[in-house]
C-alpha cells in the first residue's frame, strides 16, 4: 500500500454568508484507501467533502480560504476548470439521484459528455462492465433501456456509483451513501466500497460507527465546524485521545 | 350524564354538522361544473348549428348548348379568337339551358328570371375557361354543373329573408328545379380552396388559414426562442439583486397588458419605426410574440425551478458544464411545463383580433398570402369581417369559421396534451 498523500488539506475555514461552517481543517487523504468522515448532524462534514469537487460553487453565499491540493494541484485556483476537476473527483450523493432517463443512459451520460469512448460498441461495453462491478448487470440485464426510477433505492444508489466509476475519477466523495438503504443494500455497497478502494481514493460520510469501522482505513471526527481527531480508525475506535472523540463514539453526544 | 358522555355528543353533533358541510360543498362543485357544462354546450351548439350548413352548398346540373348562334350574336365561323370568347354572351347560352328546363312550366315567366341573382358568377367563368381550355365544345351540347348563388343557397337551406331577395318566378323556378333533382347539394370544397371574396358563395377560408398558420408559426418560433433564453437567463444566471428583481415584476406586469396596448406598439415601433410592412403575418406575430412571452417566461421559470436540486448536482457531479445541465437536464425535464406556458398563451393570441386589427390586418385580401411579407388576413379577423357582413352567406361562413378555429385549438391542445404526458418526468 502506496502512502502516497493523495489530498492535502491545510487551514481551510469555509462560511456560508456571514456564518462559519469549518475551522482551520488540517488533513490528508492517502492514495488507494477509504477515509470515514464521522461527527454529529451539522458538524460540516458535507461541507468539507463539497470543498473537494467544489460543489459548494453552486451555493452562492458559499465562500472558502485554505487550501487544499489534490495531487499538489491547487483546487481552487482560477486556472483549474471545475468541470475538470470533478471528472477526477467523482461524487456519490446521500440520496440516490439517477437522471430521469434510462439505466444504460445513466451510466453513459458522463462518458458521452466528456467523450470518453470512440464508439458505440465500446460504449456499451464499458456501461456494461460498471453495472457489472457494481454488481447491478444480472439483477437489471432486460431492463437496461429502462427508466432508472424503476429500480429499488439500493439499486439506484449502485447505478449512482457506476455512473461515477463510468468517467474513472481517481477519488470518489461519498456523502452518506447508505442511509437511505436498507441492511442488504448496505452491505451490498460496503462490499463494493471495499472493492473499489484498490483502484480508487474513496472518501465517505457516515453516521455508522460501525460501517466507519468495517470499511475505512482512517477516520476523521468532526464537531461544530472542528476537526477534531484525524487517524487510524482502529485507534479512533479503539483508543481516541480527544474526549469529545471518546464521547461520540460511545453514544453520549451526536 | 358525565363529562365523557356530554362530551362525546357534543363531538357527534359536529360531526353531523361536519358531513352536512362537506354535502353542501359539493353540491356547490357540481353545480358549477353543471353550468360551465352547460354553457359550453349551448355555446358549441349555437356555433355548430349555424355554421355547418357552410360545408356544403348547391349546385344546378343542367345541358348547356354552346350554340354559336347564341353565343357571337349569329357570327358564325370555324374558329374563334379568345378575345371573342371572352366577349361572347355566356348568359344568352346558360338562359336558353333554363329555359329549356323550364319550358313546360308555364306558370314561371322566364323574362323575370335573373340569372345574376340565380347564378354565381363563378358559373359563367367556369363556362367561359371550358370554352377557353376547349374550343372544340363551341357549336356542342355539354352537361354541366354550375355554382348557384348564395341567395339561391341560402333560400334552399332556408334561411330566414333569404327568400325576400328573389321573385316570385325565380322562387318557382327553383322549386321545380329542386323536385325534379336537378339542384343537387355538394361538399363545399370552394369554402376551403378559395380566399375571401365579394360574393358570399366564392368566399373561402384559405387565405385566413394560411395567414393564421404562417402567424402563429412564426409567433411559436419567436416566443419560444426568446422566453426561453430570458427564463434560462433570470433562472440560473442573473444575480439576485434589485435590477433583475426589478425585471422580474415587470415581466409579471407584462401579462397584463391589454392587447390592444400592444397592438399600438407594435404599430408604433415594429411598422413605423423599424419598417415591417404593414398587415403581414410577420408584423403580426412580432406583436403577438410580445404578448405571449410573459405567460411562456413565468411558466418556463416556474417548471425549472421545480427541477430537483440533486438532479443538478448530480449533473454537476458528473463534471457537466454549465451549459450542459441546462441543456441536457433543466430544459428536457422542465419542457412539459415550458410547453404548457407555449399553449396557454397560442391558444389565446390565435384568437386575438384587436391588436392584429390595429396593424391593418382587416383589410380585403381576396389572395391566400404567398408568404409571411404578403398582406393577409388572420382567422378571427376573417369571422370579423364576415360576421359584419349583411349578406346571409357571410354570416354562415363566420359561424363556420369559428368552428373551425375551435377545432384548430381543440386540435392543438389535444398535441400539447400527448407531449406533456409522453416527456413528463415523475421524480
Ligand atoms: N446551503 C447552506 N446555506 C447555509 N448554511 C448551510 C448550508 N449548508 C449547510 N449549512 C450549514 O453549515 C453547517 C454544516 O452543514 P453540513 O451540511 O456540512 O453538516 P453535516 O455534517 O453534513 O450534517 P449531516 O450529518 O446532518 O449531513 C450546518 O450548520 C448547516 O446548517
Ligand atoms: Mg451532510
Amino acid at each position: 500500500m502506496s502512502e502516497n498523500k493523495k489530498i492535502i488539506v491545510k487551514d481551510v475555514n469555509a462560511f456560508y454568508g456571514a456564518k462559519q461552517a469549518l475551522f482551520d481543517v488540517n488533513l490528508h487523504v492517502l492514495e488507494k484507501e477509504v477515509t470515514a468522515f464521522i461527527g454529529p448532524s451539522g458538524c460540516g462534514k458535507s461541507t468539507f467533502l463539497r470543498c473537494l469537487n467544489r460543489m459548494n460553487d453552486l451555493i452562492d453565499i458559499f465562500s472558502m480560504n485554505g487550501s487544499i491540493t489534490i495531487d499538489g494541484v491547487e483546487v481552487n485556483s482560477p486556472t483549474l476548470d471545475p468541470v475538470e476537476l470533478r471528472m477526477k473527483v467523482g461524487m456519490v450523493f446521500q440520496k440516490p439521484n439517477p437522471f430521469p432517463k434510462s439505466i444504460f443512459e445513466n451510466v453513459a451520460y458522463g462518458l458521452k459528455i466528456h467523450g470518453l469512448t470512440s464508439n458505440k460498441k465500446e460504449l456499451e461495453e464499458i456501461v456494461k462492465d460498471c453495472l457489472e462491478r457494481v454488481g447491478l448487470l444480472d439483477e437489471i440485464k432486460d431492463r437496461l433501456h429502462d427508466s432508472a426510477f424503476g429500480l429499488s433505492g439500493g439499486q439506484q444508489q449502485r447505478l449512482c456509483i457506476a455512473r461515477t466509476i463510468a468517467i474513472n475519477p481517481e477519488i470518489i466523495l461519498m456523502d452518506e451513501p447508505c442511509s437511505a438503504l436498507d441492511p442488504i443494500a448496505t452491505a451490498k455497497i460496503e462490499n463494493l466500497i471495499g472493492e473499489l478502494s484498490a483502484k480508487y481514493t474513496i472518501i465517505i460520510v457516515t453516521h455508522s460507527m460501525q460501517q466507519a469501522a468495517r470499511i475505512s482505513k482512517h477516520t476523521a471526527f468532526f464537531h461544530l465546524g472542528k476537526l477534531i481527531e484525524f487517524d487510524e480508525t482502529t485507534k479512533i475506535f479503539s483508543n481516541p485521545k480527544n474526549k469529545k472523540t471518546e464521547d461520540y463514539i460511545t453514544g453520549r453526544i451526536g | 350524564m358525565s363529562i365523557e358522555e356530554s362530551k362525546l355528543k357534543k363531538s357527534k353533533r359536529k360531526l353531523v354538522r361536519r358531513h352536512l358541510f362537506e354535502k353542501c360543498f359539493k353540491l356547490f362543485g357540481i353545480l358549477s361544473i353543471s353550468f360551465a357544462l352547460i354553457m359550453l354546450v349551448a355555446l358549441l351548439f349555437s356555433i355548430f348549428s349555424k355554421g355547418y350548413t357552410a360545408f356544403y352548398t348547391h349546385y344546378i346540373s343542367v345541358d348547356v348548348n354552346f350554340s354559336k348562334e347564341i353565343l357571337f350574336d349569329g357570327d358564325i365561323k370555324e374558329s374563334y379568337t379568345a378575345q371573342e370568347i371572352r366577349n361572347s354572351s355566356i348568359d344568352g347560352i346558360i338562359s336558353e339551358s333554363l329555359k329549356n328546363v323550364l319550358q313546360n312550366q308555364l306558370n314561371i315567366d322566364m323574362d323575370n328570371i335573373d340569372l345574376n341573382s340565380m347564378l354565381s358568377n363563378h358559373a359563367t367563368a367556369v363556362l367561359r375557361n371550358m370554352m377557353l381550355d376547349n374550343p372544340e365544345v363551341i357549336g356542342q351540347t355539354v352537361h354541366v354543373s354550375l355554382l348557384l348563388s348564395s341567395n339561391v343557397d341560402m333560400f334552399l337551406k332556408n334561411y330566414i329573408g333569404a327568400g325576400s331577395l328573389l321573385n316570385d318566378d325565380e322562387i318557382s323556378a327553383i322549386k321545380f328545379l329542386q323536385s325534379t333533382k336537378l339542384i343537387t347539394s355538394r361538399f363545399n370544397t370552394t369554402f376551403f380552396m378559395n380566399s375571401d371574396s365579394r360574393y358570399p358563395e366564392l368566399a373561402g377560408i384559405r387565405g385566413a388559414f394560411l395567414g393564421s398558420l404562417y402567424t402563429v408559426v412564426l409567433t411559436i418560433i419567436f416566443s419560444v426562442v426568446i422566453s426561453v433564453g430570458a427564463a434560462v437567463y433570470l433562472q440560473e444566471f442573473a444575480p439576485r439583486n434589485k435590477f433583475v428583481h426589478f425585471i422580474e415584476v415587470n415581466i409579471n406586469n407584462l401579462a397584463a397588458v391589454p392587447s390592444i396596448v400592444f397592438g399600438l406598439l407594435g404599430l408604433i415601433v415594429f411598422q413605423q419605426f423599424f419598417g415591417v410592412p404593414r398587415s403581414t403575418p410577420l408584423l403580426a406575430s412580432m406583436i403577438l410574440t410580445l404578448m405571449a412571452l410573459p405567460t411562456i417566461i413565468i411558466a418556463s421559470r416556474l417548471s425549472m425551478s421545480s427541477v430537483p436540486f440533486s438532479i443538478k448536482e448530480a449533473a454537476y457531479g458528473m463534471g457537466s458544464s454549465r451549459l450542459q445541465v441546462i441543456t441536457h437536464h433543466l430544459l428536457p425535464i422542465s419542457s412539459p411545463g415550458i410547453l404548457t406556458g407555449v399553449i396557454l398563451s397560442i391558444s389565446r393570441i390565435i384568437g386575438e383580433t384587436a391588436p392584429v386589427l390595429m396593424i391593418g390586418m382587416v383589410a380585403f385580401v381576396s389572395t391566400a398570402p404567398a408568404g409571411v411579407l404578403s398582406s393577409s388576413v388572420v382567422f378571427p379577423v376573417q369571422i370579423l369581417l364576415w360576421s359584419n357582413s349583411p349578406e346571409a352567406g357571410f354570416i354562415e361562413k363566420a359561424s363556420a369559421a369559428s368552428m373551425l378555429l375551435l377545432m384548430f385549438l381543440m386540435f392543438i391542445n389535444w398535441i400539447s396534451i400527448y407531449l406533456r404526458n409522453k416527456w413528463e418526468v415523475k421524480f
